[in-house]
């Protein structure tokens, strides 16, 4: 199989993977998927390099751009420069070692996060969430449960499995909330106070890179006046400018009863930080970049 | 042949060919074919009563009221997901486990189950791997075919057979375990030294490995959304596990198999307080239909001297060697299973083969072991020789991997001749044995 196409393989597996599961955990599970194929793979010295070389350009040029698991793999590559000629078990042994390092780093990080955003909900907030992932789930959850603040939650319905597994969190903690198809928000314009969002990135030209639908939401918030917070860690922050985020394009045929459309779709949308009234990182809020 | 036999045999053919050429629904063609003969005054609304094996049907309606109530529990889902991350996305250990798992599945629940539980899964492992979806999913059908011919329950063409001619769940299991686990080794070896290149370790590829540790933790993810109620889980367990006990000691409590069946769906039913009318949507009502009708059929041909016609003219011309016997109705069965819908196949053998016996006994029902292995691993034939075959090809197509007629028969022709040659080699070992 030609490497590009094994490479689309993956960029796909990883873009599905960021949709149900928001990028956050995609770093996550990214970092334990190489602890374990650099712990099973069986390969002679001279090809180990080739190898290392070639997952981590494919690793930093995933479509889109899962900056934080570039940034973490950039530090990596850099560390392991000095181990190349070290043996294959010292090798493995230390990459290991120094991987787990990464990931516990960048767990504490979106820890912090969900922290920081628990700490913005005050009681009686009626909070939009948009294309929300696992840290703000747990962000309701420690607010709800550990911090006893009382609010609720407007959930728009977008993807199936990040709707589901936010009403099903909600539910089973007792939390407050009221589902709605997207574009009836302009009916609770006038009672939700606070949107929540989450970002794949924030680029070097103000750009957030957020989960699909979310552009809508924040603009219509924006002009409305409700207080958008995005919450990001600083992991996330870019070095490049938009363009070269790897947003994916897809020109695909969609059936529906008997009828063919030809729809171009992309696989994030971006928003201005202009729009964005309060950024908030694993270190609090912070000017914008 | 007297003339008031040709209206059946016309009547036959005429179904035979619309559900050869799906010209037509098979219960529809089935039914239309019965009505024609109350019509014509061939056969009256008592007889044809009399013709319906109600103890098969027994059997499919309890056996699929326990399948619809243990799809329901997740019961296969968590099994599946659990191999998918035991063969850690090796490909050799992806064939193997999933084939095996799928045989031992498929000889206690329908094929056609087994096979739209476990296709999901494995195309969406293998092509999350680069890998070609549509070898594994031709194995792994002719697996579902195999295991299916290794117990009483497994397939229907051993239901009609145990039922009609009161064969046991033991002995259906002692005579061709054997055949059907060689068989299934072999088919899997086949598939594995004929595409080699295909299921290479994938140790020595970094980018590969660390793939499938994303790719299981996405199919967990992905496949495991229900949420497993523990209890009914086990209640389902426990009644198939029932279900089995009272089948494989038949002989001592004499119930019959159609009875336990359809006692331990409704027990199961009671248990789990399950709706019943969405129960009763899993049902297959269709393909009973379809059972009933070509039972009254093919008891008409049985009455008005058309099947003995067809077992004095042609099979019993083969003579009386018990060795030409059987292989002749192996293979008899097994290409025409492949090539014709194996159900209406097997009603219509069952006579020309008890009539086979009475001229010329052959013990131990090696006769009728050969009409099983012939009609159930003659399926893996070619794509239309079982339902199972035609499911996968639609669910290869939904997913973007559409497989010809030709191409699905050049995948799974070699490994059914292979398989039909090691059951003509065990079954002659059998005659040699017991005469």
């Amino acid at each position: 199989m030609k490497t590009t196409e094994k490479n689309q393989i993956l960029y796909h597996l990883i873009r599905d993977y960021m949709y149900t599961m928001g990028t956050s955990r995609t770093t996550i599970v990214a970092l334990k998927s190489y602890i374990d194929a650099i712990q099973r793979l069986n390969c002679t010295e001279q090809e180990l390099k080739g190898l290392v070389l070639e997952l981590n350009e494919v690793l930093k040029k995933t479509e889109p751009k899962i900056v934080s698991l570039a940034h973490l793999i950039e530090v990596f590559e850099e560390e392991m420069k000095q181990h190349w000629d070290s043996g294959m078990e010292a090798f493995k042994s230390r990459a290991t070692a120094y991987l787990e390092q990464q990931l516990k780093r960048f767990e504490a990080d979106t820890k912090s996060v969900t922290a920081q955003c628990a700490e913005r909900i005050e009681p009686g907030d009626f909070i939009i969430t948009s294309s929300p992932t696992e840290y703000l789930s747990k962000a309701f959850i420690l607010a709800h449960t550990a911090l006893k603040k009382q609010f609720k939650v407007l959930v728009l319905k977008q993807d199936y499995l990040r709707t589901r597994d936010m009403v099903n969190t909600l539910e089973n903690h007792g939390i407050e909330y009221v589902l709605i198809p997207q574009y009836n928000l302009s009916h609770f314009l006038g009672k939700a106070n606070k949107l929540f969002i989450g970002a794949v990135s924030i680029s070097t030209d103000q750009k957030a890179v957020t989960g699909f639908g979310t552009a809508n939401v924040v603009s219509i918030c924006h002009t409305h006046n409700v207080p958008v917070y995005l919450f990001i860690e600083t992991l996330k922050f870019s070095h490049t400018p938009l363009q070269d985020q790897h947003i994916y394009m897809e020109k695909k045929d969609i059936i529906e009863s008997d009828t063919i459309f030809h729809m171009t779709s992309f696989s994030n949308d971006f928003v201005d930080l202009n729009l964005i009234n309060h950024l908030v990182t694993e270190k609090g809020e912070r000017m914008r970049p | 042949m007297t003339t008031q036999a040709l209206i059946p045999v016309a009547v036959f053919i005429a179904v035979y060919a619309a559900i050869s050429f799906e010209w037509l629904n098979k219960a529809v063609a089935a039914v239309l074919g019965v009505m024609t003969l109350f019509v014509f005054g061939v056969i009256d609304v008592n007889a044809a009563a009399r013709y319906i094996d109600f103890e098969t049907i027994m059997l499919l309606v309890g056996m699929m009221g326990i399948v619809a109530v243990l799809k329901k529990s997740g019961f296969f889902t968590i099994l599946t997901v659990r191999i998918a991350k035991l063969t850690g996305g090796q490909p050799l250990r992806i064939l193997v486990l999933f084939c095996a798992l799928t045989a031992v599945l498929s000889a206690f629940l329908d094929n056609v189950t087994t096979v739209l539980i476990m296709v999901p899964i494995i195309i969406e492992l293998t092509r999350g791997m680069g890998l070609d979806p549509k070898i594994y999913v031709v194995a792994l059908v002719m697996a579902s075919n195999l295991g299916g011919t290794a117990t009483l329950i497994g397939d229907p063409p051993n239901i009609i057979i145990g039922s009609k001619v009161g064969l046991t769940f033991n002995q259906f299991a002692i005579y061709l375990f054997i055949p059907v686990v060689i068989s299934t080794v072999c088919v899997i070896a086949y598939f594995w030294v004929t595409n080699r290149e295909s299921f290479k370790s994938i140790d020595n590829d970094l980018t590969k490995l660390f793939s499938v540790q994303m790719l299981i933790e996405k199919i967990e993810f992905d496949f495991l959304t229900v949420k497993i109620d523990r209890t009914f889980l086990l209640k389902s367990i426990i009644c198939l596990g029932i279900a089995l006990l009272l089948f494989v000691t038949h002989t001592i409590t004499h119930l019959s198999p159609g009875v336990v069946a359809l006692s331990m769906a409704m027990i199961l039913f009671i248990i789990t307080r399950m709706e019943i009318e969405h129960v009763l949507l899993e049902v297959e009502w269709s393909t009973l239909m379809f059972f009933a009708g070509l039972f009254i059929l093919v008891g008409a041909m049985e009455e008005k001297g058309v099947i003995e016609w067809v077992a004095r003219n042609i099979f019993m011309k083969a003579g009386s060697d018990p060795y030409v016997m059987t292989l002749m109705v192996l293979w008899v069965s097994g290409i025409a299973s492949g090539l014709i819908d194996n159900i209406p196949f097997t009603i219509t053998m069952i006579p020309i083969v008890r009539m086979m016996l009475e001229a010329n006994p052959i013990p131990h029902n090696i006769l009728w072991w050969a009409l099983s292995l012939g009609a159930c691993l003659g399926g893996n034939l070619t794509l239309i020789g079982a339902s199972a075959n035609i499911v996968s090809a639609g669910m290869l197509k939904k997913y973007g991997y559409p497989i010809s007629f030709r191409e699905y028969t050049r995948k799974s022709a070699p490994g059914t001749i292979l398989s039909l040659i090691i059951c003509s080699i065990i079954l002659i070992i059998y005659l040699k044995v017991f005469l």
